[in-house]
C-alpha cells in the first residue's frame, strides 16, 4: 500500500510541477509562439500526469467497474485537452501570423 | 476509505471567495476589453467552484457550461469591434457618482445584514417536504424532481422566455447567416473530434440528470456551445438560423404545453405527472428541452454576429470600387 | 485514502488554483490580443486539473463532469475569435 501511495504522490507532484512550469512559461517567455508552446505542451502533460495519479489511486483503493468508468472519464478529459489545446494554440498563432502579414503588406 | 469532507478545507474557501471578489473587480476595472473578458471568464470558473463547494453541483455545471460556452463566445465575438470612443472624464462628476454608489451600497448592505440577522435558524418546511416526495416523482435526483415535476410550471415559463428571446433574435439578424466555406484542417479536426464529444457530453448530462447532477439546462448549454463551434468549423447542419431552427426551438415549448394538457386530462391537474409514466414523460420533455435550449442559444449567438457579417460584406463589396480609384 | 495522499491532493489543489489566477497576469500584461487570450488556454487545462483533483478530494463525481465541460469548451474562444479571418 505504501508503495502505491508513494507512486501516486510522485505522479501528482510531477503533474503539478509541469503545470507550474507551463504557467511560469506563459508569464515569462518573450513572445506569443513560445508562450503557446509552454501552455499547450507543459500544462496538458501536467494534466495527464495528475489524471494518471488519480486513476492509479482509485484503481488500487476501490477496484471495480465504477473505478473503470472513472478512469475512462479521466482518459477522455486528457484526450479532449490534448486535441483542444493543440487546436487552440494553432488558431491563436495563425491569427497573429495573419495580423503580422497584413501589417507587412501595407505600402 | 476515509474521505476528507469538503467542510475541512476552510482556507481554500477564504481564498476562493477572495479570488472571486478580485476577479470581479478586475473584470470591471481592466481598461482593455480582452483583459476584462478573460477576467470575467475566470470569474465564471471560480463561481462554478463556489457552487460546487456549497453542494450545488447542478448549478456549478450550468455555470461552467454557460460561462465558458455561449456567454464567453458572445463576449469574445464582440471584441473585434472598435472600442467606442471614451467621453472626456469630468472629475467632479466621477466623484459624485462614486459617492452616490458607495452610499447606496452601504444602505443595501445594512438592509441585507438586518434581514439576515432576523432569519430563524430553522429552514422552512418545503425542503424536507420535497425530499420526502422525491420517490413519488418518477426520478431519483431531487433537483430534477423539483424542476420537472413539483414546480414544472416555473420551468415552462422559463422555456417560454428563452423561446421569445430566440424568436426576437431571429427577427433582428440582418442578412442570411453565411455558412463557413473553407474551415481549414484544424477546424475540421475540431468539427470531427471535439464536437461529437460535446454532443455526447450533452446527452450524458441529460440522461444523468435523472439520478445525478445534470439535466436539461446543463445539457442544453453544452449543446448550444457545441452547435456554435460546429457552425464556425464548417458543419452545415449546425447552422442555427432560419425556419427549421425556429421550429426546433418552439417544439420544446409546445411539447411542454401538450404535457400539461395530458396531465390535465389524466389527473385533473394542469402539468401533473402520474407516477406510472412520470419518468418517461420527464425524460422525453428534457430531451426536447435540451434541443430547444441548445438551438436557441446558438441562434442568439449567430444573430448577434450577423450584423457584423453583413457590415463586413457591405464594406467588402464597396472596397473594390474605392481600391480601384486609389 | 491515506492521510499522506489527502494532504498531497489538497496542496495540489492550492497550487493549481494559484496557477489559474497567475494566468490573469498575462491577460493584463500581454502586448497583443492573442497573448491575452492564451490565458484562456491555461484556464482550460488548469481548470480541468483543479476540478479532477477536487473531485478526488470530495468524492463528488459531478466535479469530473465540470472538468469535461471546461476542457471540451476550451476551444470556443479561439474558434470564435478567429472566425472572421476565415471568410
Amino acid at each position: 500500500m505504501v508503495i502505491v501511495d508513494v507512486l501516486v504522490i510522485t505522479l501528482l507532484a510531477a503533474g503539478v510541477f509541469f503545470v507550474v512550469a507551463g504557467t511560469v512559461g506563459l508569464l515569462r517567455f518573450p513572445d506569443l509562439a513560445s508562450r503557446l508552446h509552454a501552455v499547450s505542451k507543459a500544462d496538458v502533460l501536467g494534466l495527464g500526469l495528475i489524471a494518471t495519479a488519480l486513476a492509479l489511486h482509485l484503481l488500487i483503493t476501490e477496484p471495480g467497474w465504477a473505478a473503470v468508468g472513472v478512469v475512462a472519464k479521466l482518459a477522455l478529459i486528457w484526450i479532449l485537452a490534448l486535441i483542444g489545446t493543440a487546436a487552440n494554440a494553432y488558431l491563436m498563432a495563425g491569427s497573429r501570423r495573419r495580423a503580422e502579414v497584413e501589417t507587412e503588406e501595407e505600402p | 476509505m476515509t474521505v476528507i469532507a469538503f467542510s475541512d478545507v476552510d482556507v481554500l474557501d477564504v481564498l476562493v471567495v477572495a479570488a472571486v471578489a478580485v476577479t470581479a473587480i478586475l473584470a470591471i476595472a481592466i481598461p482593455r476589453r480582452v483583459g476584462a473578458t478573460i477576467a470575467f471568464l475566470v470569474f465564471g470558473l471560480l463561481l462554478a467552484l463556489l457552487w460546487a463547494r456549497v453542494a450545488a453541483p447542478d448549478v456549478a455545471i450550468a455555470e461552467a457550461a454557460l460561462g465558458g460556452g455561449v456567454a464567453g463566445a458572445l463576449l469574445v465575438d464582440a471584441l473585434h469591434r472598435r472600442q467606442p470612443a471614451q467621453p472626456k472624464r469630468d472629475h467632479r462628476r466621477a466623484v459624485a457618482i462614486t459617492a452616490v454608489g458607495a452610499a447606496l451600497g452601504a444602505v443595501t448592505f445594512a438592509a441585507l445584514a438586518t434581514v439576515l440577522s432576523r432569519l430563524t435558524a430553522e429552514p422552512a418546511d418545503l425542503g424536507p417536504l420535497a425530499l420526502e416526495a422525491v420517490e413519488r416523482s418518477g426520478v431519483s435526483h431531487p433537483i430534477t424532481a423539483v424542476l420537472l415535476n413539483f414546480r414544472n410550471l416555473d420551468t415552462l415559463l422559463e422555456i417560454a422566455v428563452v423561446v421569445f428571446a430566440a424568436v426576437g433574435a431571429a427577427a433582428l439578424s440582418r442578412d442570411r447567416i453565411r455558412t463557413v466555406t473553407d474551415p481549414g484542417p484544424v477546424r475540421r479536426v475540431i468539427a470531427v473530434i471535439i464536437v461529437p464529444a460535446l454532443v455526447l457530453l450533452a446527452a450524458w448530462l441529460l440522461v444523468a440528470g435523472t439520478s445525478e447532477p445534470g439535466g436539461a439546462f446543463q445539457a442544453g448549454a453544452v449543446l448550444g456551445a457545441a452547435l456554435i463551434i460546429a457552425h464556425l468549423c464548417g458543419v452545415r447542419a449546425a447552422r442555427a438560423a432560419g425556419g427549421r431552427a425556429l421550429v426546433l426551438v418552439v417544439a420544446g415549448l409546445l411539447a411542454f404545453i401538450l404535457l400539461g394538457g395530458i396531465g390535465l386530462a389524466v389527473t385533473g391537474t394542469w402539468l401533473a405527472l402520474d407516477l406510472s409514466w412520470a419518468f418517461a414523460a420527464i425524460l422525453s420533455i428534457e430531451t426536447l428541452l435540451t434541443v430547444s435550449i441548445g438551438v436557441a442559444l446558438a441562434m442568439l449567438f449567430l444573430a448577434a454576429g450577423s450584423r457584423d457579417d453583413a457590415a463586413a460584406a457591405d464594406s467588402a463589396a464597396a472596397a473594390p470600387a474605392l481600391g480601384g480609384a486609389a | 485514502m491515506s492521510a499522506a495522499v489527502s494532504v498531497a491532493l489538497i496542496v495540489a489543489a492550492f497550487i493549481l488554483f494559484a496557477c489559474i489566477l497567475a494566468g490573469l497576469w498575462r491577460a493584463v500584461a500581454g502586448p497583443t490580443i492573442e497573448d491575452r487570450l492564451t490565458a484562456f488556454v491555461l484556464l482550460g487545462a488548469g481548470g480541468a486539473a483543479l476540478f479532477i483533483v477536487l473531485a478526488a478530494i470530495a468524492d463528488l463525481p459531478a466535479l469530473r463532469d465540470i472538468a469535461i465541460v471546461v476542457v471540451g469548451l476550451a476551444t470556443i474562444v479561439a474558434v470564435v475569435f478567429t472566425r472572421r479571418s476565415v471568410r
